[in-house]
């Protein structure tokens, strides 16, 4: 558990007097996250953002939840679990049976592919184990989204 | 020049036309990329005449895209925009959650969507604005880019109800990543997207298959990665990172896609732009120009009224059509529009004219006449050379970004221009011709080797790995994946070598992949996907070489993490004088 980060272990120098010498877009400063645990999604380490005032609720086993945000990096990157996973199938398996089976909303499937919607209410790392250990499953990966295009 | 305006008198006899009846769109003269007579499109100095997509004669012929849908996947479209409205179809999509919209009007509140969109179909000949390059070509807009769900990316990339019969997919967007990115295809997110890629590309448009285009990036200079800005070292004492760019193309696994043909951009003086990311990946170059200040950019729609968009009242004095000027006193039009997101659409409504040409064609076969009937630009450009001090303390030289090359194919190739600028009326010319440019697709096995070998600090002699490879196939594309541990990534320069002997830099040195000095964890890459297209044509067989060559040997390389002027770090990344390890690559030759 982690309780506060920012630029953690990076020799880093700050300017504050530099002015507009440059064309540069100003953007947002670095943010702050007060509090956060560490949750390993997708087999990287994490931070989840937790609400300050939750402080006191970190659960032994840390869950992740469509919605929850999470970090990466000494600047922390934020990207926001959708509650989608990303799932290869075995060859011949069928994704209408594996939703039916473990109640969840097949979004599309493509070929061995299939992407699967999660109700709000469950654990995401609790799937994504229930997902890896069955046999009609050969691989399975939690949507982390960051918004990540910009126009270019 | 002569040769072109012969060609294209005699096309204008031959069907009765004349010159006035192409011209009645009023900001026409000033769209330097369809017609380059060196006008300066309301910046302060010319362009160089000639430099354009080369449309005359298809213009003449009146091939301008019917029949092609082609998909605005980007901030929005203002799709009621006078000079667009009459070509846009049905099937648009708007996805942002909260939009005081309609679900079918894809609002744009950027107003690069919208630009973009007027660049590959604004309509013609309607004495209103401008011209689009396939000017009668059908658009759909979707606003993805203002909220990317994966809902949404399916839906607008081709497996959405309305976008089964798009043919052409314009992607004027990207990302720069710091860090290496692992592009496994047994991950199920990287396997269903270049599934769902390949089908669309192969099996859309009942069985012609569609186009996936994609701007390169702007990153040659700096690069925006998440929420900062990364620069070179030098950038604040005037420095330009050695010549060398900071974001090659191929740093963003998904520019190293087969199924994305990407695009870098060029000035109205047909050279690189200042910003355009380049690499071996490229496939073609197309106009997005400058700035529109000092030298020309883009003249194209912008969202209407002088409160919104690239063109407000605020902006009078900026350029010559800003501000509510006589020429566009609703400021429905900008003449400031540029980047790659340029260069993408240009080359999308080429596509969409070529397309509409001879719809028997396949998308494959319209992406390999764009590239055998390129023009070569800049044909002096000499590349980048860098210079360091070797382990040995001696100054050595090496050439990261070559120079205009010819394969053993005989196809010219440099990775600021890929095969070189869009020719449209040649390439449209070839496809009134044929039905079937190339023979069906071969996409190889991977081929690998897992043999360790170093790659010794600061040294020219690199690191060398070589595959026999048994196909016998011709080349279209070549991929590989590259797993090296190495303690500082931007040091490294990343080369193949083909059986006939061309040399192509997948990775030039000194780039902005500086992920290492944040996380700790990253040893190096781990199977990071690159891509060239300077083998096109070449016979495949034979032996293979990939090297590694470490080119710095300095203690400290420095980079700026810029959020804006009152944070900004310097982020240091230290040498390690260990040799760093090529532990294992795979190439696959896409080809036929």
């Amino acid at each position: 558990m982690k309780l506060s980060i920012f630029l953690p272990a990076v020799a880093v120098t700050l300017f504050s007097s530099l002015t507009v010498a440059n064309n540069l877009p100003e953007l947002a400063a670095p943010v702050e996250i007060e509090a956060s645990e560490s949750v390993v999604v997708n087999g990287q380490t994490f931070n989840k953002v937790v609400e300050p005032s939750a402080t006191a609720d970190f659960a032994d086993t840390v869950k992740l939840f469509a919605g929850d945000l999470v970090t990466k990096g000494s600047f922390n990157l934020t990207s926001k679990a959708t509650g989608l996973v990303f799932v290869t199938l075995v060859e011949g398996q069928d994704a209408k049976a594996v939703a039916t089976d473990l109640d969840l909303k097949l979004v599309f499937a493509n070929g061995n592919s299939a992407v699967y919607k999660a109700a709000e209410n469950v654990d995401l790392l609790n799937l994504n184990d229930e997902l890896f250990n069955d046999s009609r499953i050969k691989a399975v990966k939690i949507e982390l989204a960051n918004n990540k295009y910009n126009p270019e | 020049m002569n040769l072109k305006y012969s060609k294209l008198a005699l096309a204008m006899v031959g069907i009765g036309l004349t010159s006035a009846s192409y011209a009645s769109d009023p900001l026409y003269s000033e769209q330097w990329h369809l017609n380059n007579t060196g006008q300066n499109a309301f910046s302060q100095s010319s362009g160089t005449a000639g430099n354009d997509l080369n449309t005359q004669l298809t213009q003449a012929f009146g091939i301008a895209g019917v029949g092609i849908k082609v998909a605005v996947i980007d901030t929005g479209v203002q799709i009621d925009h006078p000079d667009l409205a009459a070509n846009v179809v049905p099937g648009s999509q708007n996805f942002i959650s909260d939009s005081a919209f309609p679900v079918d009007y894809p609002e744009d509140p950027n107003g690069h969507g919208t630009a973009v969109a007027g660049l590959i179909g604004a309509v013609g000949h309607n004495g209103e604005g401008v011209r689009g390059v396939a000017s009668n070509t059908s658009l759909l807009g979707f606003n993805w880019l203002s909220e990317q769900t994966f809902e949404g990316w399916l839906i607008s990339h081709g497996k959405g109800a309305a976008t089964q019969d798009v043919r052409v997919f314009n992607q004027s967007y990207g990302f720069s990543p710091i860090d290496p990115i692992k592009a496994d295809f047994d991950d199920p997110q990287f396997n269903f997207e270049i599934g769902v890629m390949s089908d669309v590309s192969d099996n859309a448009a009942w069985g012609r298959g569609a186009l996936f285009v994609k701007s390169a990036g702007n990153g040659y200079r700096y690069f925006r990665s998440g929420g900062f800005f990364v620069l070179p070292g030098d950038f604040f004492a005037g420095g330009n990172n050695l010549g060398l760019p900071m974001h090659n193309s191929n740093q963003s696994y998904d520019n190293a896609n087969y199924y994305n043909l990407v695009t870098s951009a060029i000035t109205a003086d047909g050279t690189r732009t200042s910003y355009s990311s380049v690499g071996a990946n490229v496939w073609v170059a197309a106009p997005a120009g400058e700035y529109g200040t000092n030298s020309p950019a883009m003249v194209t729609t912008d969202l209407m009224g002088c409160d919104a968009g690239m063109n407000t009242s605020a902006g009078l004095g900026s350029n010559g059509l800003h501000g509510g000027t006589e020429l566009d006193p609703d400021c429905n039009y900008t003449s400031t529009m540029n980047g790659t997101s340029s260069a993408a659409p240009n080359t999308s409504g080429a596509i969409a004219a070529i397309m509409s040409t001879n719809h028997a064609l396949t998308a494959r076969d319209v992406r390999a006449l764009l590239a055998e009937t390129a023009s070569k630009t800049d044909a002096q450009n000499p590349g980048v050379s860098l210079d360091f001090v070797n382990n040995k303390g001696e100054l050595v030289s090496y050439q990261a970004v070559a120079p205009w090359t010819t394969n053993a194919a005989g196809v010219d190739f440099h990775s600021f221009y890929g095969f070189g600028a869009v020719d449209l009326d040649k390439a449209m010319s070839r496809a009134r011709m044929t039905n079937s440019v190339l023979p069906p697709q071969v996409i190889t096995p991977w081929a690998s080797s897992d043999l360790a070998v170093e790659v010794p600090d600061a040294s020219l002699a690199g690191g060398e790995s070589s595959i026999v490879f048994s196909d016998d196939v011709t080349v279209e594309s070549v991929q590989v994946q590259l797993t090296l541990d190495h303690a500082r990534l931007p040091d490294l320069a990343i080369e193949l070598i083909s059986p006939a002997g061309t040399r192509s830099v997948l990775q030039t040195p000194r780039n902005g992949l500086v992920g290492q000095s944040l996380d700790a964890s990253i040893t190096g890459f781990d199977q990071q996907l690159l891509l060239s297209n300077q083998f096109y044509g070449e016979k495949a067989k034979g032996e293979w070489t990939l090297r590694a060559i470490d080119t710095n040997g300095e203690e400290q390389f420095t980079f700026i993490a810029y959020f804006n002027s009152s944070n900004v770090f310097f982020v240091p990344l230290n040498n390690n004088k260990e040799p760093g390890v090529i532990k294992n690559w795979s190439l696959r030759v896409i080809g036929h």
